[in-house]
């Protein structure tokens, strides 16, 4: 398991690959297609759920009224033939894209002395290193479940 | 001692020409003096070091998150100084520091990322840690 920061080395969105399980990733690679399906499932289910977690946490202000908040959501997942799968969550304007990163959100998420109304630096990190320890049993169960049922 | 005390102390000593309580603070950074290197804790992780014993057995090590971030008037200094930090702590392996306390692993998530002038026009380095220690 892996934690990747954004793509400027800090975090306006955090990603997770599943790769260090060599367990997990025997499974994915056995189960083809299946497999990939049921490790993004899980992903995204678990992403989601960070997302829930993560919008209280984001600093918001009477003034802003959500702008930050509301951007949280997941990056689609996505799995490799070589049984990578990634997914993540992010937040700042929609119109970035996944690549690019918000110098607002960053700051916003990395800058310990900001006060807000609610809300407060890290409210991407926090919940992701939550939750993210979850990812790999979930996926063996899954993963489990779909070789028996076969 | 928290993590930032002993970081802070380690890095008092590093030679990087900083100073406990002068220019160097356990953080978040105050407002002022504006030239200064704040280390903050903002994130403990669930040990992944327990053996098996009695419940109240203490885990080997404890995991903690902390944020270096640099404070300058001039922005190249700022860099330079979040950057000689940066190769001081990464990926520090078990060291004993300045206090005599065994730290086990220090790595850095990434580089010192820029996040830009404050509201006093002050540029800003940050990076973050994580941290394997000794409990307490």
């Amino acid at each position: 398991m892996a934690w990747i920061p954004g793509s400027a080395g800090m975090v306006s969105s955090v990603r997770v690959t599943v790769s260090g399980s060599d367990e997990v990733r025997a499974a994915l690679g056995r189960l083809g297609k299946a497999g990939a399906v049921e490790a993004k499932e899980v992903i995204r289910a678990v992403t989601t759920q960070m997302v829930a977690m993560a919008k209280p946490m984001t600093p918001d202000d009477p003034e802003t009224q959500g702008e930050l908040r509301n951007t949280v959501r997941i990056v689609t997942p996505s799995a490799s033939r070589t049984g990578k799968a990634t997914g993540g969550i992010q937040a700042g304007p929609t119109e970035l894209g996944k690549r690019r990163y918000s110098a607002s959100a960053l700051v916003q998420h990395e800058d310990l002395t900001l006060k807000h109304h609610s809300g407060g630096p890290k409210y991407l990190e926090k919940p992701f290193m939550a939750l993210v320890v979850r990812i790999p049993d979930q996926i063996k169960a899954r993963l489990d479940k779909v070789a028996n049922a076969g | 001692m928290p993590v930032e005390a002993d970081v802070v102390a380690y890095l008092a000593a590093a030679g990087l020409g900083l100073t406990a309580g002068t220019d160097l603070f356990e953080g978040p950074a105050p407002e002022t003096p504006y030239n200064v290197v704040a280390v903050a804790k903002y994130m403990t992780e669930r040990s992944d070091d327990y053996t098996m014993g009695a419940s109240l057995t203490a885990p080997g090590s404890e995991l903690e998150h902390i944020q270096v971030m640099t404070r300058h008037t001039v922005k190249a200094t700022a860099e330079s100084r979040a950057d000689s930090i940066h190769a001081v702590l990464d990926n520090l392996q078990t060291t004993t520091l300045v206090n005599g306390r065994t730290y086990f692993e220090i790595a850095g998530d990434g580089p010192p990322e820029g996040l830009g002038q404050d509201g006093n026009l002050n540029w800003r380095y940050a990076a973050n840690y994580r941290v394997r220690k000794p409990r307490g």
